[in-house]
């Protein structure tokens, strides 16, 4: 019996020894989150944005012909508690100004199946509002989503409801709901207080073969806009319809070839008083991976606004884009993106040098 | 019509676990194997990782949570082998059985001690891992303690179970003693052998039957090996005459080969995992090859 209490106290006392993994303040470290930051520096021919007629602000960040910081993101994330998880990432565009761009408690226990996220996020709404800059297959987003989402596309605060479903195949529905006045069709002044947009997102994704997989997603989001007219602001409702998806191919060994197609519509549609509006986007992706470093691929988007009694509310485009992304290690990526710009009779060029590094903890990849 | 809809998504939404065998999900094949061995037909397994992809990087497919969705238990390697998917997987899955600290949720890293366990790390050094190499699988010797932490939580998870998996563990683990002191007996010419490995993943193995990995060719792990560091261990081996280098069936065989023959040592390419290869459906035609690939080397001289 003395044996084991003095065997006890000697394990105890090693035990606080290899505790004693704080700080010089006694604060432990043991519980501090997951830590990674990412930088984003590009060259920039420039080309497209100045042809733009100095549309470059809405496109880069503010960024115009050079060697520029595009985006610096810092992400912690722990559980709070048994309960839940927390994630918070904070994001600076260029050299300065820093903005929460992801912050919310997402709740691990509830039953049926049930997920529970609410604080500011990007929302789940397609295939690509959900990426993060870094994670984008290209240098830059779809035109197309610029101009129907908004530079920020569809984010901020907002409460999901997350739903997997016991059929026999992968079948999640989210819902989002979010306060006008917050969100990006309340940025307007005189967006409505104490009312709440929604979106609704139903994803399947089926197993066509041991390698290759069909991911399929449909989404609806109402909410409202308010649109100037002779400095007088008309107020509506605008509805969102989105279908995606993406067929992936993934080969075995460790170099594993990979190809994927990818697609997304999107219209948009602007009930007013007077007459309603529908603005349309597309793209169409691919791309394979050559060997273990490098990656090729290719996209066409198109942004189709509604033109109507002799006067178009935008101007209609497609862009191209080639990539060839080197990446010689999970942390760090180089991509060359070379793109073309047509709008309506007239074409423009540019290339994009990208830098994609991570540091900290090990980034977990979605699929 | 919409009150069929509601009542059709209330059945869903309430339907509970099916009851019967245990459903178990086991992220690399061996394990996956395993599970198979201790639990029979009490059981019903499914394995995340194919035997012919790379552990590191599996993609974290929607389909994968769904069926952890409704796992009873959850079994992994540990050791952040599974770092960069598996986290995603048991996110999505949102089933509390399977959450950290849960008897559902089973990490076999934690009853092995861990070799290679870094001093100091940085991602300088590659993609190291911080708690040790993680690649015990390889070791056979392992699989009775294994065997044995996966039975404790069969029986702690199905009581009922408790003689099923105390039988199936006591007639796999004298079966595996028997093959052990054969497949030692075998590789006992290695003993002392200098080897040169492609990946970091065989130092378990080194351990047991005694050989010794004295240089990588992928030098740094996961990151392609430098035209510099070829050269210098082509050097290496032609001068210390370091008979053998060892990659596993994941690595294309192209590379390897072409670097051997300028070396002037031989090869064995080696079964990765259950199911790397035709034939090797088990763990005991898994290591039955892999030692038999080893013992026809050393025949050859």
């Amino acid at each position: 019996m003395r044996i084991t209490i003095l065997m006890l106290a000697a394990m105890l006392a090693i035990a606080s020894t290899a505790m004693a993994s704080s700080t010089s303040t006694g604060i432990s470290r043991d519980f501090n989150p997951a830590i990674s930051a990412n930088s984003l520096i590009l060259y920039s021919s420039g080309l497209l944005a100045e042809e733009e007629g100095g549309e470059e602000h809405e496109h880069n960040h503010g960024l115009g012909a050079g060697l520029f910081i595009q985006e610096s993101e810092l992400q912690l994330s722990a559980n709070v508690d048994p309960y839940s998880k927390a994630v918070l990432t904070l994001a600076m565009h260029g050299t300065s100004g820093i903005e929460l761009e992801e912050g919310f408690i997402q709740l691990r226990r509830l039953p049926a199946q049930l997920g529970l996220r609410v604080g500011t996020f990007l929302w789940e709404f397609g295939k690509h509002n959900s990426l993060h800059t870094h994670q984008y297959p290209f240098v830059e987003r779809p035109h197309a989503w610029d101009e129907l989402l908004g530079e920020h596309g569809l984010s901020g605060v907002a409460l999901e409801l997350s739903w997997l479903s016991p059929l026999p195949w992968y079948a999640e529905l989210s819902g989002t709901a979010f306060p006008l006045n917050h969100s990006v069709y309340g940025d307007h002044a005189d967006a409505p207080e104490n009312e709440w947009g929604s979106s609704l997102r139903i994803r399947q994704l089926f197993e066509l073969s041991e390698r290759s997989t069909l991911d399929i997603g449909v989404n609806w989001l109402s909410g409202q806009v308010a649109h100037e007219h002779d400095e007088l602001i008309e107020k509506g409702d605008r509805n969102l319809m989105a279908f995606d998806f993406t067929w992936r191919w993934i080969g075995s060994g460790a170099s594993a070839r990979q190809m994927e197609v990818q697609g997304e519509w999107i219209r948009r549609s602007d009930s007013l008083p007077d007459e309603k509006i529908d603005h349309d986007g597309w793209y169409l992706a691919a791309g394979i991976k050559l060997s273990r470093r490098f990656w090729l691929g290719g996209r066409h988007d198109v942004f189709s606004p509604q033109v109507e009694e002799g006067h178009a509310h935008s101007v209609e485009s497609a862009t191209d884009a080639l990539s060839l992304a080197f990446v010689p290690s999970e942390f760090q990526a180089w991509r060359l993106d070379l793109m073309q710009r047509n709008i309506g009779d007239e074409s423009f060029k540019g290339l994009r040098l990208q830098a994609n590094f991570t540091i900290g903890s090990h980034p977990a990849h979605r699929y | 019509m919409e009150i069929k809809i509601i009542a059709l998504l209330a059945l869903l939404l309430l339907q509970g676990p099916a009851y019967g065998e245990l459903k178990i999900v086991a992220t690399l094949a061996e394990l996956g194997a395993l599970v198979e061995e201790v639990g029979g037909d009490r059981v019903s397994v499914s394995t995340l990782a194919r035997g012919d992809e790379d552990p590191h990087a599996i993609a974290a497919k929607p389909s994968h949570s769904r069926r952890m969705s409704r796992a009873d238990l959850l079994v992994y390697n540990g050791l952040e082998l599974e770092i960069g998917w598996l986290p995603l997987l048991i996110e999505g899955a949102r089933n509390p059985r399977i959450l950290e600290d849960n008897p559902g949720h089973l990490n076999l890293a934690e009853i092995i001690e861990p070799l290679e366990v870094p001093i100091h790390v940085d991602r300088n050094q590659g993609d190291v891992h911080p708690d040790g190499n993680p690649h015990y699988t390889v070791d056979p010797g392992l699989y009775p303690d294994l065997a044995r932490a996966l039975s404790e939580r069969l029986t702690l998870l199905d009581p009922e179970g408790k003689s099923h998996y105390a039988e199936r563990l006591a007639a796999f683990t004298s079966r595996w003693q028997t093959h052990m002191e054969d497949w030692q007996r075998r590789l006992e010419r290695m003993a002392g052998l200098n080897v040169v490995a492609y990946h970091s993943q065989w130092a378990y193995s080194a351990k047991r039957f005694g050989f010794k990995i004295v240089d990588h060719v992928e030098n740094q792990p996961g990151i392609p090996p430098s035209p510099r560091h070829i050269k210098a261990l082509q050097k290496r081996i032609e001068r210390e005459e370091i008979p053998l280098l060892i990659y596993s069936d994941l690595i294309h065989p192209e590379t390897p080969e072409r670097f051997a023959k300028r070396a002037g040592c031989k090869t064995v390419m080696l079964p990765q995992a259950v199911g790397s290869r035709k034939g090797v459906d088990d763990l005991t035609t898994w290591f039955e090859l892999w030692v038999s690939l080893l013992e026809d080397a050393m025949k050859e001289g």
